[in-house]
């Protein structure tokens, strides 16, 4: 199947973007994936749900393409979320924050749709139009209510064009709000009243959703709203082989992105970052030695990837190019310390008991004292 | 089955001890009801002893009873237990640990043994070429590992025997089938290419062991332990499940859909809401998930996986109480009354006989007056069948160790019956049992409390205490944790002081006690520096707890020690506030202070060259649990009286709530008598010096209105 068409050529490249589109960035290996794709596709996909296993997994294929794991981690949370979607089930990605929701959202709507833009960002003030439908006024007023003066919501050109819309924090949304998607998703169509008409949604419209179960005072979703959606928990990374993994990646990715100057960042430099954060956020560390104050913040692998990519920019800009515990303990300290004064403890603690007592840490040692 | 059905063999082999071939016709009794276990043990010492489960979908309890009901002879082929049980340490001990199952199902991308096997022979409804492609695929699995594993002798003996035990069985039947683990297949079906006279010089010169057999009953919980021979069964009721889909072929419910509407029954019988259309998503989902995975049949995994993420949104807690409650079971085997008995199971039948006691699952109360001898020994019962893990009665409590009146609860449990048959690898009788069990409990305990908890315990039983004492003082000896050494001191304490109706061996408690004591007083000072208040706190509740225990007991030379304690902890600055305080109140309260000396220390903890949290603590230890001597210091009211009015505002807010912490703790009656003692008190008012500027401006106000004219200014 060819790149679906679409009122935008939303898989051609685009240059001089910040950050591409998953279908952008991935471009060859989706049509890679989809021309030797030969296993039967549900309605409305753009390829089997197993070359949608592939690309989210990784691997090889038999031509010799390579396709780069875009999710790392334990393969069978993928594939619960791809059987979801392959049932028609709309998709709850649950976890807590940085642990890479937003991320495998977008790349599975880039591999089974071919477009990751149909998205919604849930934010406490939003109204109904932004998952319904709202009126371009100056239309309504001319012409009275007709289809040409409605503004579709992502979700409803979702449903026209039989894709999977992308709403992003889903317990942000007001419940009022939410409950707009009770019937879209159990009915999969969207009534019109004003036209007396109503959207049907072509095969192949799906709603993946994310939340986050760390937040406080998000609304809640009713258990009406919720029994329409399968839930999957993302876990934070297993081991530190698999979060070290992720972090690389990304940074890498970033690192191409940016042109910067700089040497890749060293593999070890990114272990020892990895490894603070697993450690703080277990309370524990990785020898299982040593019990741990935990700080107040989450330490995601989101957050390891952030300290990472701001080494890498002060060792560009101030340093030698070269990563070094110098360029990465400011940005180390500032994420740890999400509140100044509770964090304090457990972070000067943890420097005193831990990173001093090993041996070949002692230059992040005088860094991070230094940046206190 | 189906496999017996169409080879319609003369006999049958299984793997399984031979020294329980008479026990094999039982298997077809009607009262049996598996699960139940074979169990082989040594007739002089049933401790050492063995179990091989058997369930209804175990291929081997299938093929027996096929047998049994065919007329076909059929018995056991693996190395007798005779020769087992003998060598055990030399051959079963320091074996190579071999997961062949868990090797092949990684080569072939499965997460573990169990799952492959699931997908592959379980689940498989097409069985003709099964058997051959499990012998390829062992084969190879062997061959690697014949490399990486040094030469097994045992398991070396086991095959020779069984190939012994096919050769002889072949002499007489033309056909003849093997029911056997796959792993030890490829050594048995080639039996022309090992050599007769080898596997008979292996096994020749055993020694042997004279052995007993006897069926038990076995319950689910118990199959997904590891016992016996081979690994524990993970989900049990799971395999029972697709057995009873497999044998009805046309099952009217699928089992995907049966297992989930299981699932959602047990989750609403907890309170979740959980509707139809879960379980239809989640048929759904496993569906898809196992097509996904490539798999013919959906498995215990893609239902677990489909139970949580539909039924359960995502929230893995009740994960957990569905594998106890629906993936192991419930289920409980019976065997008939024919069976023999082990020598355990009629002693406690015996007890309970005479006891009088009923076996009711509904809770029951029951007195014991201890003075009779029938109702001591059925208390001696019940708390010794505790020892070995049966909860059938729970001592409601007793008015003090000094009663003869105990009031039980007890309530039996089915379970129980698998439970005594388990625990008669601890001895013949319960009494020796319940004393084999309790040391192997004290040896497993940790904490120095507990084990002086169950020296209590063992005191109860009437059972031996000297081994127990003896781990509580080595135990004690390497402890490095004074809390832990703390705790343990209170429970001896009272049992030596009170004794009990059951004759409390005093003369080898004493001993124990004093040491534990000396290591106390050692110890403790050193353990109260550097402590953090919560640290100091719980020092603090062991220090009471430890004061209470001395006294009772009132023995002189250990009062001074502990006078001399005291004395330390509450003058060593480096000692933790807390601690200092509450040694002083100790001292008070026996009088080792005086009111003169108390108003010293509290003159030297409560002033302003001390840190004010530190006072504070200081007072709380002094003062925690009862406020009354500061009614009755007069001196030391004053102290604290002054410390307070000097404190600096702030000092004074940051220590309020500590502040009412401490003063919370009092009764009624003391804080009525402070208060009447604040009101009446002296009122040396300390007047603050006259502020003259404001003074100013309330005399002209005060002009004006007495003398009726303006103020100037």
């Amino acid at each position: 199947m060819s790149a679906p068409s679409t009122s935008r050529e939303s898989a051609a490249p685009v240059q001089g973007v910040i950050r591409q589109h998953a279908e952008q960035a991935f471009r060859h290996e989706l049509s890679a994936l989809r021309d030797r794709d030969t296993r039967p596709k549900p309605a409305g996909w753009s390829m089997s749900p197993w070359g949608v296993r592939t690309y989210l997994v990784g691997g090889m294929l038999d031509d010799g393409t390579e396709i780069s794991p875009k999710y790392i981690g334990d393969a069978r949370i993928i594939e619960i979320a791809i059987a979801t979607l392959a049932t028609s089930r709309a998709l709850l990605l649950q976890g807590v924050p940085g642990t890479g929701k937003s991320w495998v959202s977008e790349h599975l709507s880039a591999a089974i749709s071919g477009d990751s833009t149909l998205l919604v960002q849930g934010t406490a003030g939003m109204d109904e139009s932004a998952l319904r439908y709202g009126w371009n006024y100056a239309r309504l007023l001319a012409d009275g209510p007709s289809r040409d003066a409605m503004v579709p919501s992502p979700v409803m050109r979702a449903m026209g064009a039989g894709k999977i819309a992308r709403i992003e924090e889903l317990t942000r949304i007001p419940s009022d709000v939410q409950d707009a998607l009770i019937t879209l998703l159990s009915e999969k169509t969207l009534p019109v009243s004003e036209l007396g008409e109503e959207v049907q949604a072509v095969p192949g419209f799906n709603v993946i959703a994310t939340a986050n179960d760390r937040d406080k005072g998000v609304s809640e979703l009713s258990s009406a709203l919720l029994r329409r959606f399968n839930t999957v928990v993302l876990p934070t990374p297993a081991t530190l082989e698999e979060e070290v993994r992720i972090v690389q990646q990304r940074v890498g990715a970033m690192h191409r992105a940016m042109e910067m100057p700089t040497e890749a960042p060293a593999l070890e430099q990114i272990q020892r970052v990895v490894t603070v954060f697993r450690e703080l956020r277990r309370g524990l560390t990785e020898d299982g030695q040593t019990k741990l104050k935990q700080p107040s913040g989450t330490l995601s692998t989101a957050e390891a990837i952030a300290v990472v990519e701001a080494g890498l920019v002060m060792s560009a800009s101030f340093g030698d190019g070269k990563l070094s515990a110098e360029d990465l303990a400011s940005a180390l300290t500032g994420s740890v310390l999400r509140d100044p004064e509770q964090d304090q403890v457990p972070w000067s603690e943890y420097l005193k008991s831990v990173v001093r007592e090993r041996a070949e840490w002692k230059d992040l040692y005088r860094a991070c004292k230094r940046a206190l | 089955m189906r496999a017996l059905e169409v080879l319609q063999p003369d006999a049958v082999l299984i793997e399984g001890p031979p020294d329980a071939d008479p026990l094999l016709p039982l298997l077809a009794h009607p009262n049996l009801r598996p699960p139940v276990a074979l169990m082989v043990y040594s007739a002089s010492d049933p401790a050492r002893s063995c179990f091989y489960p058997f369930c209804d979908w175990s291929p081997e309890f299938q093929a027996i009873r096929w047998a049994l009901a065919n007329g076909r002879p059929v018995q056991f082929m693996d190395l007798p237990q005779t020769f087992v049980l003998k060598a055990e340490n030399e051959l079963v001990r320091n074996r190579p640990g071999v997961d062949a199952l868990g090797e092949l199902a990684r080569a072939a991308g499965y997460p573990s043994g169990d799952a492959w096997w699931e997908d592959q022979v379980e689940l498989r409804r097409d069985d003709t070429e099964l058997f051959a492609a499990i012998l390829l695929a062992m084969d190879a699995v062997r061959q690697e590992f014949d490399k990486l594993r040094p030469e097994d002798p045992y398991e070396a003996l086991r095959e020779a025997h069984m190939r012994k035990t096919m050769r002889a069985a072949l002499k007489v039947h033309a056909h003849v089938a093997v029911v056997c683990g796959a792993f030890h297949a490829p050594a048995l079906e080639q039996l022309k290419a090992f050599k007769v006279g080898q596997d008979n010089a292996l096994l020749r010169g055993l020694k042997k062991e004279k052995v007993a057999c006897t069926w038990v009953p076995w319950a689910a919980s118990r199959l997904s332990l590891a016992s016996g021979y081979g690994a524990g069964m993970q989900a049990p009721a799971w395999y029972q499940a697709i057995w009873e889909s497999g044998q009805q072929e046309n099952a009217r419910i699928p089992l995907p859909e049966n297992w989930l509407g299981q699932t959602a029954r047990l989750l609403r019988a907890q309170g979740l809401e959980i509707s139809s259309a879960h379980v239809i998503e989640g048929v759904r989902l496993a569906e898809a998930l196992a097509a996904l995975r490539g798999r013919s049949r959906v498995g215990l995994e893609e239902l677990r996986q489909a139970t949580r993420t539909v039924l359960l949104a995502g929230d893995g807690r009740a994960m957990g109480l569905i594998r106890q409650e629906l993936e192991v079971g419930d289920a409980l085997g019976a065997v008939p009354a024919s069976v023999p008995t082990l020598p355990l199971q009629k002693d406690v039948e015996a007890l309970i006989k005479k006891s009088s006691l009923i076996r009711a699952t509904t809770p029951q109360g029951k007195e014991l007056d201890l003075r009779t001898p029938k109702h001591k020994a059925t208390s001696l019962m019940l708390y010794r069948l505790q020892r070995i893990g049966i909860g059938w009665g729970e001592c409601q409590g007793s008015a003090g160790m000094g009663s003869f009146k105990e009031v039980w609860s007890l309530k039996w449990d089915p379970g129980y019956a698998v439970q005594i048959v388990a625990s008669s690898t601890l001895g013949n009788t319960l009494q020796a049992a319940a004393a084999q069990a309790l040391v192997r409990d004290a040896q497993a305990l940790e904490h120095l409390g507990e084990l002086a908890e169950l020296v209590d315990q063992a005191i109860l039983a009437e059972l031996p205490t000297a081994a127990l004492l003896q781990v509580l003082d080595d135990k004690a000896a390497v402890a490095a944790d004074i809390q832990a050494l703390m705790s343990a001191l209170p429970p001896l304490a009272k049992l030596l002081r009170y004794g009990s109706v059951r004759e409390a061996p005093t003369e080898q408690i004493r001993p124990v006690l004093e040491r534990l004591f000396e290591r106390v007083v050692v110890g403790l000072p050193g353990a109260c520096v550097q402590v953090d208040a919560t640290l100091a706190g719980v020092l603090v509740e062991h220090l009471d707890d430890c004061h209470a225990a001395l006294v009772l007991m009132g023995r002189p030379e250990m009062q001074i020690d502990w006078a001399e304690l005291l004395l330390g902890l509450q003058d060593a600055e480096e000692v933790h506030p807390l601690v200092r305080g509450r040694a002083a109140r100790k001292r008070l309260e026996a009088e080792a202070l005086t009111s003169t000396g108390l108003t010293t220390l509290a003159k030297q903890a409560l002033n302003q060259v001390v840190e004010p949290l530190d006072a504070a603590f200081w007072l709380e230890g002094l003062l925690k649990g009862s406020g009354l001597v500061l009614v009755h210091q007069r001196a030391l009211w004053e102290v604290l009286d002054r410390w307070l009015s000097e404190l600096h505002p702030d000092s004074f807010i940051a220590l309020l709530p500590m502040l009412r912490r401490s003063f919370s703790s009092f009764d009624m009656v003391t804080r009525q008598r402070m208060r009447i003692q604040l009101t009446q008190g002296p009122k040396e008012q300390k007047a603050d010096p006259l502020d003259t500027e404001r003074a100013a401006q309330v005399l002209s106000v005060l002009q004006h209105i007495l003398t009726g004219t303006p103020h100037a200014g």
